[in-house]
């Protein structure tokens, strides 16, 4: 038995209970599940089956298909998390005439659906549209701040922060950080997943301050919704949890992002702690560059 | 045969042993369900069937997989199954929603075994709720895929000593369950002492 191989841990009494009650839960699961795999088969091999069409249809399209999908923001359709870059800055959305023939707007407020919350995105009481007086952290016992100098390369930004315990257990582990858009005073865009901007999957102050860079960059509005077309080929990940895609940009113009981190458990509605706001501008062609706060 | 019916065949013969293997992870049935129909799209969804490795490439790490039902798996039940393993990893803060849709949790019948106390298995169920999903997947990993401390850093890509401390900060919240009666301290408290 491996867990006899002398490794360097000691196996604590009570293993084998722990052992044999998963054995127990893995023996216990009820065979004839109305939604186990068996019943659902026809589901899967459809899913399957468009997904396996999407990579033979972008094996022989080749840079069609990659352009179609970034016109129709792959990255922000991904129904997991996943640590693929987001589409490069200054790839257009407005090549989806079959999403949207509508011209995009020019203003952020005019794009996000208000009251709008992406079924991916089950984070406390943010919302899109609401007022951005309103974001306030859950967990009151730590200072998250900009610690030092923003640097960008033309593409993207990158934001030092500091995590510092005031009041709160030093020994919390954070989990990804990721990026709240606001304009105007208002949330344009919330968002996609927990890996979003992230530097480093998981934070641990052990103690005292810990800091970690966060990339911003540049992505589709969680906060602007479209139906998925009929006929939508879809090249990444299907996206099993949205049932709705989400093609545009956020116009160019002047945001303040916000960095959300969030307690790394297994409960309900984990505190979370929200940064200072951080001024950007994003440019035409959607380069996310430093701008002064005033 | 095609992908097709082999994920047919995969899905009604063995999708119940692949439910329980993400029930173990999740510890909720309609969780694991999603995971396994999920892992069982995104592997089918590959035109290089996943029993047919690359020529000259190295096996992937940690593919392993556990006969507890007695039945032979094959290496694409292994590959599902760590599928399963990385989309609860992945994706665990977006599976909450579907415990806050419809929590399907355990009771004692599932757990229950002629051989050992149902009361206390029932306590152990309820205690690996409380792990979060790193310590639950090293405590999957290690007590129930027995899988060695080196085997499960490469399964789930950190250093042995942070299953270590996984291990030990997992084995110390369950300590309650775990520990015999009128032996405080003792039993966790020896695994701690390896970090």
């Amino acid at each position: 038995m491996n867990r006899d191989v002398d490794d360097g841990w000691t196996d604590p009494e009570g293993a084998d209970l722990l052992s044999e009650t998963m054995a127990a839960m893995y023996q216990g699961v009820p065979a004839d599940s109305p939604t186990g795999p068996a019943a659902v088969v026809g589901v899967m091999q459809r899913r399957a089956r468009r997904r396996r069409t999407a990579k033979r249809t972008a094996l022989g399209a080749g840079s069609l298909t990659v352009a179609g999908a970034l016109a129709f923001g792959a990255g922000s359709l991904l129904g997991w998390p996943t640590a693929d870059p987001p589409p490069p800055p200054g790839q257009s959305s407005s090549a989806s005439p079959s999403v949207s023939a509508s011209p995009e707007p020019t203003s952020a407020l005019e794009l996000i659906q208000d009251g709008f919350r992406p079924r991916s995105w089950g984070v406390g009481d943010i919302t899109c549209g609401m007022p951005a007086a309103e974001l306030a952290s859950t967990d009151e016992g730590f200072r998250f701040e900009v610690a030092g100098e923003v640097t960008d390369d033309g593409d993207e930004m990158s934001v030092p922060f500091r995590l510092t315990p005031t009041s709160g257990d030093p020994s919390t582990e954070w989990y990804g950080s990721t990026l709240v858009w606001i304009h105007d005073g208002t949330v344009v865009d919330v968002p996609r997943d927990f890996r979003e901007g992230v530097a480093e999957p998981s934070v641990r102050s052990n103690g005292g301050p810990v800091e970690f860079p966060v990339t911003v960059f540049a992505s589709n509005s969680m906060c602007a919704p479209e139906p998925v077309p009929d006929d939508f080929a879809f090249t990444g990940d299907v996206p099993f949890w949205d049932e709705d895609i989400f093609p545009h940009r956020l116009p160019p113009g002047d945001y303040d992002v916000v960095v959300l981190i969030q307690e790394y458990n297994a409960g309900e509605n984990d505190p979370y702690v929200l940064s200072d706001p951080v001024p950007v501008t994003i440019t035409e062609d959607q380069q996310v560059v430093r701008r002064s706060a005033g | 045969m095609s992908w097709s019916d082999d994920l047919e065949r995969l899905a009604t013969e063995r999708g119940t042993a692949l439910v329980g293997y993400a029930y173990v992870l999740c510890g909720d049935v309609r969780q694991a369900e999603d995971l396994v129909q999920d892992a069982l799209v995104k592997v089918y969804s590959r035109l290089r069937p996943p029993g047919k490795p690359v020529e000259g490439a190295r096996p992937a790490s940690g593919m392993r997989t556990i006969l507890l039902d007695g039945r032979g798996a094959t290496h694409t039940e292994a590959y599902v199954r760590r599928t399963v393993l990385n989309l609860y990893l992945d994706g665990w803060r977006r599976q909450r929603k579907w415990a806050q849709i419809e929590p399907v949790v355990a009771t004692s019948d599932w757990v229950r075994s002629p051989e050992s106390g149902i009361t206390a298995r029932a306590d152990v169920v309820h205690a690996l709720t409380r792990l979060t999903p790193r310590q639950r997947s090293c405590v999957v990993l290690r007590y129930f895929e027995d899988m060695t401390i080196p085997q499960v850093a490469e399964t789930i890509g950190v250093a042995p000593g942070t299953v270590k401390r996984y291990l030990s900060d997992a084995l110390h919240a369950m300590r309650d369950v775990l520990q015999p009666d009128g032996a405080p301290g003792t039993a966790i408290d020896s695994g701690r002492g390896t970090r």
